[in-house]
């Protein structure tokens, strides 16, 4: 009872904060730039409250308690991730997306496939190489003892640890060139005129920036748990800093990667299609 | 039901796969129709409904609701867009392309959901402005979600600050034309 009059209040105090902005129309359905409509139709659908991106709305509305709001140290990774996209260029910055989204899918999204698969491969190489089980002349030993361990990758609790650790390997094995240096690769001196171009640069920026979304989102939650992330919605800490400013810089990140696309239309190459 | 946003979610898919079909040369070319087209919505978009509405049903006692004729108009008018965009010969900027194929198909299906996006999320902001006249079809029920919410409201014309849309759109299909003729 306490707990949804205090919840009842919080909305209602969100409300009042976005009525005081200036952002929230009460009356007849039109269109309201930068607010909140509400519409009311006679015998029509329950009225609704769109808050617009950016706009102050209680984290604990609906029910839902949220953990600590890490928007702010998600951005930090951001522009970390977006300064080494600048450094690297889209190319090279293309191949670490691929390979964090690729990452992502698998170490979150498909963790119970990973860990069946996972516990079943280290139960064979158990069996096969630990226990000698192979060559054993009762195999069925081995197995026993295999069969009573506990499995290698855990399901649920002590999951991150292990899903932050893969994650974090893969990345930055794949991702950013540590297969090379472990290995002794080639690493090319480039001269100035084979270096990345700017708008190269700030394309492979931009990319960079959602391989650290993508990275804030995977390691954030599984070092504070119920950490909330949230970037665009309404809850968002870094929307209400950003204010006035998100639509510019969506903006001028879509006049960039135009730019870049038209620049890539010419040359003549074997394998390209000729437009005109 | 699915909602709606999902709904939206799948059309921007699908304009991302035409977008990998078609290429960037060529979808960069319908963007300038979309662009334009925005840029027309944005001066005289108020005025599309209400003028036809007042001319033929307005005091008339089996008149339909004045939201559904301009969503009905809207849509038309959105959907009449992209067919004109799509159908024949369509505007491509001239070159050879892609300067590499993986960098290509990225273009390509980003210029497709950009192009997604700008269809897409304008025709469901109308829709959402004249208060979802689909219920009248039985094909939308109250209320959106959360998620609903959020998204809509990252349409094109409600992310563009009120009093620049001239600007803003004029403005980029200023610098589209110039990229499509000067280069």
């Amino acid at each position: 009872m306490i707990r949804s009059t205090s919840l009842m209040l919080l909305a209602l105090t969100a409300l009042e904060r976005m009525a005081r902005m200036g952002s929230i129309v009460l009356g007849p359905s039109r269109p309201v730039a930068g607010g909140v409509v509400i519409t009311p139709t006679p015998g029509g659908p329950t009225p609704v409250v769109t808050p617009i991106v950016g706009g102050a709305v209680d984290p604990n509305v609906g029910g839902q308690i949220l953990g600590p709001d890490l928007s702010g140290v998600a951005l930090v990774f951001i522009i970390a991730a977006a300064v080494i996209g600048f450094s690297r260029g889209v190319r090279r910055e293309l191949v670490s997306v691929a390979v964090i989204a690729a990452s992502y899918l698998l170490f979150d999204r498909l963790w119970t496939l990973v860990t069946t698969y996972g516990n079943r491969l280290w139960r064979l190489f158990r069996f096969a190489i630990l226990e000698r089980g192979v060559l054993a002349e009762d195999p069925t030993v081995a197995w026993q003892a295999v069969s009573g361990t506990d499995p290698l990758l855990p399901m649920a609790e002590g999951a991150a640890l292990w899903q932050l650790g893969l994650f974090v390997m893969t990345i930055l094995v794949f991702g950013y060139g540590g297969a090379r240096a472990i290995t002794g690769g080639p690493h090319s001196v480039k001269t100035f005129s084979q270096l990345p171009k700017v708008l190269e640069r700030v394309v492979g920026a931009v990319l960079g920036a959602v391989a650290g979304s993508m990275i804030g989102h995977f390691v954030l939650p599984r070092i504070v748990p119920n950490a909330h992330i949230s970037l665009i919605g309404p809850r968002s800490a870094i929307s209400e800093h950003i204010g006035d400013y998100g639509p510019a810089i969506l903006f001028a990140i879509i006049v960039i990667l135009i730019l870049y696309g038209v620049s890539g239309i010419g040359g003549s190459g074997p394998k390209q299609q000729v437009y005109n | 039901m699915i909602p709606i946003e999902f709904v939206a979610l799948l059309f921007l898919i699908a304009f991302g796969v035409v977008g990998v079909i078609r290429h960037f040369p060529r979808e960069l070319g319908a963007t300038v129709g979309y662009v334009a087209m925005l840029f027309m919505l944005s001066l005289g978009g108020e005025r599309l409904g209400t003028t036809l509405y007042s001319l033929v049903w307005e005091g008339k006692p089996d008149a339909p609701e004045l939201n559904l004729v301009k969503w009905s108009i809207y849509m038309a008018f959105i959907i009449g867009w992209v067919v004109i965009l799509y159908a024949g010969r369509t505007i491509t900027f001239a070159g050879r392309w892609p300067p590499n194929p993986v960098t290509g198909v990225l273009m390509d299906g980003l210029i497709g959901v950009f192009n997604g996006w700008l269809v897409v999320w304008t025709a469901w902001h109308y829709t959402h402005v004249l208060d979802y006249p689909l219920r009248h079809f039985g094909l939308f029920v109250a209320p959106l979600t959360e998620r609903a919410q959020t998204w809509v409201a990252l349409a094109p014309l409600e992310m563009i600050p009120s009093g620049y849309e001239t600007w803003i759109l004029g403005g980029g299909l200023a610098l589209l034309i110039f990229l499509l003729v000067v280069r």
